[in-house]
């Protein structure tokens, strides 16, 4: 009954949204933007959001969750323009796209390949918002249960989670960005004390490190550096006809979008893993149960399904633990958080209480964005197209000024700007020598609830860590922590070699 | 191949970045350290428990582990011996190679503006000025005009640079109303007939550097005003400083309305 309800405020909310130009406009320009966005290499979606951001600040919430909603799912089909039509990815999320989708171009199929990941992205994030509906409810009700010990082991478990499978090089790294993020946090005034940690003695310190602006830095400035420095004109775009929706195609791999879908929410809702792994698991699982996998790599369908199903689903999978319990599951959502915030929402299992119907109206603005998505997929290719035509050093100097104005933007305090350069700097060199940004970002998000809760819990058991061992999620999330924290150590990786040396 | 040498240098760099992060995580230790601990604070009697330095000091601990274990891994995979050859082939180098200039002609300006020129100068000029440099030498493409470009940009950055140490530009603000915004938009024509001259030495002009120029200026003068506009008379959010063109654009506003 309660689903049933849930989906009737759904349907509501979707008339409400239809019934208002501005909110109407507002959706079909930005998922517009987001395409470009995402489409244009170096661009990003969560640098997408955090730039729309501050322009959303004065807006009405509603108005601003359509805008925000529509670039992040926009951004996250948009990087397969680029993949498909001159093979670089315009979002990490769209790297296993070329794969296929490249292939596809030349072949002289970029109009089919375009028409297919529009599709599938669409029918992607559809089925992910019934997992919003249906499971956000849900584990907000649970997460009602959880004390400051819950919540202390669910920031340490996502910053280590998100450290271990989003480093590309020993696990160790991901988590040191992790823990960097948790210091990164602790620097401000605390909150139970008020004594002032790490400020080295300016006052400009002592609101801490805000969100927006490390999002920005750490997203934005890289970018601008590894594009300019690398200066290179954009390759020129295959040839582009008619984009063909391909729903043939799509009903006969029902199986692949169903398992793909669920590959992406899955991956999604785990904290501050993003679309990228999302769709690199979603195509390594389809190569490996298709029954043409020699296919794979020639401008095989169904590998672009895989692919674009998943990293779109991962947007509905990324709101359930950042509605439900306050925790990003994606870079992108992990802005999103600090936009909420901004905006005066407070994500977690009090959400619902304060806020009926802010979950469903974000899974209504995620239905009606993937159909603009589509809308604009399908009619507004060719103009996207002839965009990633633009070299990146007449418009990567234009973001930066965006990112400067962004992040200023947000309190009118010149310590943003003056902490964003050197963090877009260490973040630059860091992801040069293979340390992850999602488990630093997640690390800054996370910080605070980490330490608020850690000593809450402490001073309501007394000093106490045994509740740690008799609360059951607690129990849970420890052993969790301990099989990551073991499955990354290297001794565990030299045994399971020797073992599987010796069985073979 | 050039997998296994990125792998290389990788192991190399995790000896000089794993050695920062353990510094910082001793740092953050010493720091912690000196917080208020089970001792009183602010007149009241505290518990280990509630101390603020509680996850500071767990930061700190696991931090010093994770970057020794890194450190650990790089020197037994062979990072020392990268190390020392990359420090050889550094000095076979030149100094500034292509990718220094090109770091350099990306960060030089992006400092400039930020903590410089954004809180002395106009919005728009002083973006002006960072958008034509950053465009200009991007999208000529040409390592020639970059590197005199660059070093012409550093002068006007040094002679900005002492202004601001002097308070200069306050002083003479008071005297001549908008003089440290006139001398940026000197500076800004200087730059653009400086980088003119440049290009025009180069054999592509004709062919493709002068329709780049073209493209730059647009970009530099279109973007800030856009930028202008729709932050100040849209979102109402004030500019870090507004000086000479913001007040000449507050007078067609007002004239408008």
């Amino acid at each position: 009954m309660n689903v049933l309800n849930q989906f009737g405020i759904f349907f509501a909310q979707i008339g409400t949204i239809l019934t208002s130009p501005l909110q109407i406009l507002l959706l079909f320009s930005c998922t517009f933007m987001g395409i470009i966005f995402g489409a244009l290499p170096g661009l990003t979606a969560t640098l997408g959001v955090a730039l729309l951001t501050t322009l959303t600040y004065g807006m009405d919430l509603n108005v601003a969750m359509v805008a925000l909603m529509s670039i992040y799912v926009g951004a996250v089909y948009g990087g397969s323009f680029s993949a498909i039509t001159i093979n670089i990815p315009g979002t990490a999320a769209s790297a296993a796209t070329a794969m296929e989708g490249y292939p596809m171009a030349k072949k002289g199929l970029a109009g089919k390949a375009l028409g297919l990941t529009t599709t599938a992205s669409a029918v992607g994030t559809c089925i992910s918002i019934i997992f919003v509906v249906v499971f956000i409810p849900l584990i907000s009700e649970l997460a009602l249960q959880f004390t400051s010990y819950e919540y202390f082991l669910l920031a340490f478990f996502g910053i280590l989670i998100s450290g271990s499978i989003s480093c590309p090089d020993t696990v160790q790294k991901g988590w040191l960005a992790g823990f960097f993020g948790l210091f990164l946090a602790m620097v401000g005034v605390d909150t139970l004390q008020v004594y002032p940690r790490f400020t080295l003695g300016f006052h400009a310190l002592e609101g801490g490190v805000e969100v927006v602006p490390v999002l920005i830095g750490a997203f934005g400035i890289p970018q601008i550096i590894q594009a300019l420095s690398d200066n290179q004109e954009p390759p020129k775009a295959t040839k582009l006809d008619k984009i063909i929706p391909s729903w043939s195609v799509i009903g006969s791999n029902f199986k692949h979008i169903v398992r793909s879908a669920l590959i992406g929410v899955g991956i999604g809702s785990v904290p501050g893993i993003g679309e990228d792994i999302a769709a690199w698991v979603s195509y390594g699982t389809a190569k490996s149960t298709s029954k043409h996998p020699e296919l794979y790599g020639t401008g095989y369908e169904e590998g672009i399904i895989a692919t674009e199903v998943a990293n779109n689903a991962c947007i509905g999978g990324a709101m359930i633990p950042l509605l439900s319990m306050g925790i990003p599951g994606s870079p992108p959502a992990a802005m999103l958080l600090g936009a909420f915030l901004l905006h005066g929402v407070s994500p977690g299992p009090m959400l619902s209480i304060d806020r009926p119907g802010f979950i469903t109206e974000i899974a209504a603005i995620l239905l009606l964005a993937s159909f603009a998505m589509w809308f604009c997929g399908i009619f507004l290719a060719p103009k996207v197209v002839k965009l990633l035509q633009i070299p990146p050093a007449l418009f990567m100097p234009v973001v930066g000024i965006l990112c400067i104005i962004g992040s200023y933007a947000l309190g009118l305090k010149f310590i943003n700007l003056y902490l964003m350069i050197p963090m877009g700097v260490i973040t630059y060199y860091l992801t040069k020598y293979g340390f992850p940004v999602p488990p630093l970002v997640i690390g800054v998000i996370l910080g605070g609830m980490a330490d608020a809760n850690l000593r809450r819990g402490l001073m309501v058991n007394e000093g106490s860590l045994l509740p740690m061992l008799t609360r059951p999620v607690c129990l849970i999330l420890l052993i969790v922590i301990f099989m990551t924290f073991i499955t990354g150590t290297q001794g565990y990786k030299n045994w399971k070699a020797r073992r599987k040396a010796t069985q073979s | 191949m050039e997998k296994n040498d990125n792998n290389k240098h990788m192991r190399g760099a995790d000896i000089v970045i794993g050695i920062i992060f353990l510094i910082l995580g001793i740092l953050i230790l010493i720091g912690s350290f000196q917080m208020p601990l089970k001792d009183s604070y602010g007149g009241v009697e505290s518990v280990w428990y509630v101390s603020p330095a509680l996850l500071p000091i767990i930061i700190g601990v696991v931090m010093i582990m994770l970057a020794t274990t890194i450190t650990l891994y790089g020197i037994k995979q062979g990072g020392l011996e990268i190390l020392k050859e990359n420090k050889i082939a550094r000095k076979a180098q030149p100094f500034f190679t292509e990718e220094t200039l090109r770091f350099l002609a990306v960060l030089v300006p992006l400092i400039g503006l930020v903590y410089l020129n954004l809180r002395m100068i106009d919005f728009c000029i002083a973006v002006a000025l960072y958008l034509s440099f950053t465009i200009g030498v991007f999208h000529f493409n040409n390592r020639e005009v970059l590197t005199s470009t660059l070093k012409m940009y550093s002068l006007l950055m040094v002679i900005n640079l002492i202004f601001r140490v002097f308070n200069l530009n306050i002083m003479l603000d008071g005297i001549f109303l908008w003089f440290t915004d006139i001398l940026a938009l000197i500076e800004l024509m200087v730059l653009l007939i400086y980088m003119k001259k440049q290009i025009k030495k180069q054999d592509d002009y004709e062919a493709v550097l002068k329709h780049k120029y073209q493209q730059m200026m647009r970009v530099s003068i279109i973007t800030p005003l856009t930028i202008a506009i729709i932050f100040r008379f849209g979102l109402r959010v004030p500019m870090p400083k507004e000086g000479f063109i913001m007040n000449f654009m507050y007078l067609i506003y007002y004239a408008i309305r």
